[in-house]
């Protein structure tokens, strides 16, 4: 069964409302912030305060990185748009009124970013992954159970990476960023039901992969060959 | 409750989504099916991985591209703030928005940007994709070899012998290009030499900056990179 990818159609994904403690919006905040703090080093960046740049680079680089790199499953991609995401921010950041945290404000563009580039990726390619990894798929035999704390991080990150960009995208931001399904499906504009099937492919499909169950495809091959 | 029905179900299951009744079959059926025991136990492991995944860091040079970049955006505005000495970031700038690739340059270069190198660039990057490594190349040792001077002889000495071995990969990579035109695998070669030569020359540029502002822990972490 072919995992779809996010609606295309959402040109600029709505982003649920933040909650009121800012520091909490997004998981895994890097840098603890007050609202005031946040307008103030903003109020900096816009004024061109090269430290406030580099002191907004820092506490959030890591982060977006961290989301980027998950979502586009590639290391130079990531690298390339972190960079526009900051740039973005720079040209952008004057406009930032505080309603909601810098770290907010930042990982929206991030995750519009990687949507963008998926989407184009889509359009250009023409992507033939789904098939190509259902013509690799068999059921795993019946090995052991899998135990998380024996699942290598290292496997699961180059397992994720494999996954087709639709349900790779959910499975992100569900399970590894721990937003709920309700959440997803605002931000990537699909419906409820349909954030929970694409997370439930993804893991069906690391499943298998984990286990040893998919023929490496000749892209797979050819992506990591190119990744020294 | 059979298979079929139960096995879609099971990633809103271990999620612990399910409703009172659908949990209570679900549950029904897991006591007598051992194969959907053992999916639901292998999607929960997968999803307690995921959720302890590490955070992945961005390579230090990414900064020193942003910052570059950034100065070269304030400069287009007109606003002038204290950064860097603008005429090596502004080479980096230069070379960062070519590096970004062919279809990052839109954003880096709006058309109210201001920039009189904007449209030169994109009609290069666009017509021959070699050709903005070359021109980013040229615009950088320009620069570097203005420049240099700041840095210690036994450094200088060091990269100008890294880049005399890219050098030899470039000129290797384009005659067997020129014997086998069609080759994508010399094409590839010869694209990561020119990438590998525009990084070096970068972070050469971004150590003189660091130096001329007296900045050595700048300087050295930007060093360590180098040597690694």
């Amino acid at each position: 069964m072919a995992c779809r990818e996010p609606s295309r159609g959402a040109r600029q994904p709505q982003f649920p409302a933040p909650s009121s403690n800012p520091s909490e919006d997004v998981r895994g905040a890097a840098t603890p912030s007050s609202p005031a703090a946040d307008l103030e080093l903003a109020q900096r960046c816009g004024r061109g305060d090269p430290d406030a740049f580099e002191q907004l680079y820092r506490a959030h680089a890591g982060r977006l990185y961290t989301l980027i790199v998950r979502m586009v499953a590639s290391a130079e991609t990531a690298e390339d748009l972190l960079q526009e995401v900051f740039l973005t921010a720079y040209r952008k950041v004057s406009n930032f009124r505080g309603d909601s945290s810098l770290g907010t404000w930042l990982y929206r563009m991030a995750v519009n970013h990687c949507l963008d580039y998926l989407r184009g990726r889509q359009n250009k390619m023409a992507r033939t992954t789904d098939s190509i990894h259902e013509e690799g798929m068999v059921e795993p035999a019946a090995v052991a159970p899998l135990v998380a704390s024996a699942i290598s991080r290292l496997d699961l990150e180059r397992a994720i990476e494999r996954l087709p960009d639709g349900c790779r995208t959910a499975f992100v931001l569900h399970d590894v960023e721990g937003f709920e399904h309700h959440e997803i499906a605002t931000m990537l504009g699909i419906s409820e039901g349909t954030s929970k099937s694409q997370v439930h492919k993804a893991r069906m499909k690391l499943r298998v992969i984990l286990k040893g169950g998919l023929a490496v495809s000749p892209r797979v091959m050819s992506a990591q060959a190119g990744r020294v | 409750m059979n298979c079929s029905i139960c096995q879609p179900l099971l990633s809103v299951y271990v999620d612990d989504a399910l409703r009172t009744d659908e949990r209570a079959a679900v549950e029904q059926h897991l006591r007598g099916c051992v194969d959907c025991r053992a999916l639901a136990q292998d999607l929960s492991s997968i999803r307690l991985a995921a959720g302890s995944l590490e955070p992945l860091i961005p390579s230090p040079h990414v900064w020193h591209r942003i910052a570059a970049a950034a100065e070269t955006q304030t400069r287009a505005s007109g606003f002038q703030p204290r950064w860097f000495n603008w005429r090596p970031v502004a080479a980096v700038a230069m070379t960062a928005v070519l590096a970004a690739g062919l279809w990052r340059v839109g954003t880096l270069l709006q058309p109210d940007d201001n920039t009189d190198a904007g449209p030169q660039v994109a009609e290069v990057i666009e017509s021959d994709p070699e050709a903005h490594y070359t021109l980013a190349i040229a615009r950088l040792e320009e620069v570097t070899s203005a420049d240099q001077d700041v840095l210690d002889q036994e450094t200088a000495g060091a990269i100008n012998a890294g880049l005399t071995v890219i050098d030899e990969a470039i000129t290797e990579s384009r005659a067997a290009l020129r014997s086998e035109p069609e080759s994508e695998s010399a094409q590839e070669s010869l694209f990561a030499a020119l990438r590998r030569k525009v990084a070096l020359l970068q972070e050469m540029l971004g150590l003189i900056n660091e130096m001329r502002k007296g900045n050595q822990a700048g300087a050295a972490r930007i060093l360590s990179e180098i040597n690694r």
